[in-house]
């Protein structure tokens, strides 16, 4: 049941409407609608691993009650105890289900390069859908409660709605619990402003999916899928459309998960800030995934950086690349993301060299660049892109063989792929589509400039949107490509 | 609340016209309840060919064509689209009926035959186009719901006790009423209207004709655009194949999936038990798409599917023809129609292995 499915427009419409008429001004009501509708939008797709979730669920609203008993009473033992409890059981079914086979491979392979001809079995298993993004909620809200910056819920379905919340559960963002839990605490009000909004960041997820990435995924498809063939102009094409693929793909995604959860009266955290237009790579980090890269950041690259702080600027550099290189394996157990990741760390080290990597831009105010500027964004992109060489291939051998074409004299030729009216599209929509994001730096979305027309040019621009998905959207459904992680 | 439902009515006139278009338009005749198969089938039963027979229901065509006919072939052709362009070289040949429909699951193939069976029908032979995804149970696949009367009645004469096939959350349902709000449908059915292009269909005695030609047995052929394509077209159909993410009906195929083989072990040994001889047919891919599926560990199932029916072929004294990989064969680009379709003549020669 994706977000782009008539099973969801359905399933949506009937729990708006009974989630605003059944649950108006009852707090309890309303959480116990999010959690069962949560749990019927998870078991559609396979009602095996609700159980995981709600077993999952279940252990961590434990530990958190146990870490805040044990803090008050000074108990640091059992506290110590229920973290690595913890910490064992969200890493330990993460590590199995996503990484079991990646490290049982690899540790067969080792070993059996060095001598010791051991019998390693794989495992078929099936990764359960979003695994990876309640394993973090999970994980940051024990944390949390064992810093003491949070206290532990006592509410039961409140928590678990926290971890199951649908509109996030399946590709982020990853919300911090604090603040969410903090709204799951009051009894939501219909706002129509809020809605109308959310409806308007909705239909901008929907055409950057359908128009934008959904277009750009047939053309990077073929072009990736014979690229031993293809003028290196065909290669570098696809690169630049991969990138607005995979923008759009994923910020489109959290525009739709954001949007329905405001329809609820909810605000969950925003994902992207326009990276596009980031001007150095950690300007573009701090932009790109936000959720993620900040829940690292807290739980992750902040201690390193505190535990390796007496070695200087050789600390820094070792935080930051054992930071990106599990970013990178965060995304999935293959070398692939291992390198997408470190390559994203080896980009820092001449930030971290000039001691620049703090460093904030000032906001960009109106609508002039300079060129100065435009550069670096530039930069920043054609670094990004080449990563996304990485990110995208099956194993490192295609991605070196991608870059070895790549970097051939039939780069200035001229592109032959297939699918040219698509890229056309894809390429006039990410045109419109940055263009509208520029003008509307530091709003929630591209379509917040409607909030101050007359409702009837407004109710014009969506008949126009949605004109434009119908006519211009691609009609080969693709999965939101970050549901594989 | 009231202002919300007041605005959301505004939009209301979008999904009105929408269905209205699809309605009346209908270019794959969704909502004509059959009658536009049970004509073509009505000409195909009266021994002549029916050409320009566009976006019909495969199923029922050929549910309507079974239950019509007066005799039953001597030979059976079952499979999926990769196999319907078998015997259309020899149109004539009234002992060989071929009953290929596009992307064909295992509950197609059980329907098909159940169907033959209830007419009491025996075969000397049954040639049966074995695809990988025959064996994903991943595959959202809802077209065999037209057959699923047949399939759900005849499944337990073969593997008494097997867990039935779910159709879906909501049943076996064969409505396409969904189909009414469909944006895609709703294209479709705008360049049909502005293209004043028309699915009426006409019998013929040709075999070959400008536009698509369903043959009096049951196979097919192409229509003139589609058949005497260029190479640079028929390469770039196969990469538009690889294009789309999944590759036509191996979405998530991680395995080979064991209730389906046991389905398909419980077909075949009871096609086996009941036909003088059966014969499994693996029709090759496009070398490009074959190259693509073999790199992808995505779609490793592939080649383990067609081990599994070669070893299950060799140890059931079942031949077994073809190869989905085209190398095998020693097949160019050439053979190709687009990347999953071989020509008939490409059939032909993998059939009496000459290529």
């Amino acid at each position: 049941m994706v977000f782009d499915s008539t099973p969801f427009a359905i399933f949506f419409t009937l729990f708006f409407v009974l989630y605003w008429h059944l649950g108006r001004g009852s707090l309890s009501i309303q959480n116990l609608l999010i959690l069962l509708g949560s749990y019927f939008f998870y078991a559609w797709w396979d009602w095996r691993f609700l159980m995981l979730l709600i077993a999952y669920s279940g252990c961590f609203f434990g530990l958190g009650l146990v870490v805040e008993a044990a803090n008050r009473r000074g108990a640091v033992k059992i506290q110590r105890v229920a973290i690595l409890v913890g910490l064992t059981i969200g890493l330990g079914m993460l590590g199995f289900f996503k990484y079991y086979n990646f490290f049982a491979t690899n540790l067969y392979g080792v070993l059996n390069r060095v001598g010791f001809h051991s019998e390693i079995s794989t495992l078929r298993l099936v990764l359960p859908l979003g695994i990876s993004f309640y394993t973090f909620r999970n994980l940051g809200y024990l944390l949390d409660v064992n810093k003491g910056s949070i206290s532990a819920s006592r509410d039961a379905i409140a928590f678990f709605t926290y971890i199951a919340f649908f509109p996030s559960l399946i590709s982020g963002p990853i919300d911090k619990a604090g603040r969410f839990l903090s709204q799951l605490g009051v009894a939501r009000t219909f706002d129509y402003a809020r809605t109308a909004d959310g409806l308007r960041q909705m239909l901008w997820g929907f055409f950057k999916k359908l128009v934008i990435a959904d277009n750009c995924a047939t053309v990077t498809a073929s072009v990736f899928g014979e690229y031993q063939t293809l003028p290196a102009s065909s290669i570098a094409l696809a690169i630049v459309l991969y990138t607005l693929q995979i923008y759009a793909d994923f910020s489109g995604y959290s525009d739709i998960a954001i949007g329905l959860a405001r329809l609820l009266g909810l605000e969950i955290t925003k994902n992207f800030e326009q990276p596009l237009f980031a001007r150095n790579i950690a300007e573009f980090w701090r932009k790109w995934h936000i959720s993620l890269t900040a829940w690292l950041t807290e739980y992750l690259f902040t201690p390193l950086s505190i535990q390796f702080r007496d070695l200087g600027k050789k600390g820094t550099i070792m935080a930051v690349m054992i930071n990106f290189t599990l970013i990178g394996l965060w995304h999935g157990a293959s070398w692939t993301y291992v390198l997408f990741g470190f390559l994203h760390g080896t980009y820092f080290l001449p930030l971290i060299l000039t001691g620049t990597m703090n460093k904030r831009f000032k906001p960009q105010q109106g609508s002039n660049l300079s060129l100065q500027e435009l550069a670096r964004m530039v930069g920043v992109f054609t670094l990004v892109s080449l990563t996304f060489v990485v990110f995208r291939s099956e194993s490192l051998g295609v991605a070196l063989a991608v870059y070895h074409r790549l970097f051939s004299v039939t780069l200035l030729s001229a592109p032959i792929f297939v699918g040219k009216k698509k890229a056309l599209i894809a390429l006039v929509a990410s045109a419109l589509m940055l263009i509208s994001e520029w003008y509307q730096r530091g709003k929630p979305h591209g379509l917040n400039f409607l909030d101050s027309f007359r409702p009837w040019i407004r109710m014009g621009f969506y008949y126009l949107i949605v004109l434009i998905i119908i006519f211009f959207g691609a009609r080969e459904s693709n999965q939101f490509i970050y549901f594989q992680f | 609340m009231i202002r919300f439902y007041l605005r959301i009515l505004w939009l209301l006139p979008l999904p009105i016209i929408i269905a209205f278009v699809n309605f009346r338009v209908d270019p794959a005749n969704l909502f004509s309840n059959g009658h536009y198969e049970s004509g073509a089938a009505a000409i195909l039963l009266a021994g002549r060919n029916v050409t320009n027979i566009v976006n019909y229901n495969e199923r029922l065509l050929r549910k309507l064509m079974i239950m019509g006919a007066q005799v039953c072939p001597d030979t059976l052709v079952m499979g999926s689209s990769r196999i319907m362009l078998l015997g259309n070289t020899r149109p004539g040949d009234s002992t060989l009926v071929n009953t290929g429909v596009s992307g064909a699951s295992l509950e197609d193939l059980i329907g098909i035959y159940a169907l033959y069976t209830a007419k009491g029908c025996q075969f000397k032979k049954v040639i049966v186009g074995v695809d990988p995804w025959l064996l994903n149970k991943n595959r959202r696949e809802t077209r065999w719901h037209t057959l699923a009367a047949e399939y759900l009645g005849f499944v337990p004469r073969i593997v008494p006790g097997l867990h039935q096939s779910v159709c879906g959350k909501f049943g076996c349902s064969q409505s396409s009423y969904s189909e009414l709000l469909s944006f895609s449908y709703f294209c479709t059915s705008l360049q049909y209207l502005r293209k004043g292009l028309n699915t009426q269909y006409w019998a013929t005695d040709s075999a070959i004709n400008p536009t698509f030609t369903m043959l009096r047995n049951g196979s097919i052929s192409y229509d003139a655009t589609y058949r005497l394509a260029a190479p640079s077209e028929v390469k770039k159909r196969a990469l538009e194949c690889i294009a789309v993410h999944p590759v036509y009906e191996m979405g998530n195929f991680d395995s080979l999936s064991s209730w389906n083989r046991t389905l398909f072990e419980g077909f075949a040994s009871y096609l086996k038990a009941h036909t003088s001889t059966v014969e499994f047919y693996l029709a090759p891919f496009h070398p490009i798409v074959f190259a693509y599926l073999e790199k992808n560990p995505e779609y490793h199932c592939v080649m383990e599917s067609e081990n599994y029916f070669r070893d299950y072929a060799r140890t059931h004294g079942i031949s077994a023809v073809g190869s989905f990989d085209p190398r095998r064969l020693g097949l160019g680009e050439g053979y190709f129609y687009d990347g999953l379709h071989s020509k008939a003549e490409t059939i032909d020669l993998i059939r009496t292995g000459k290529p």
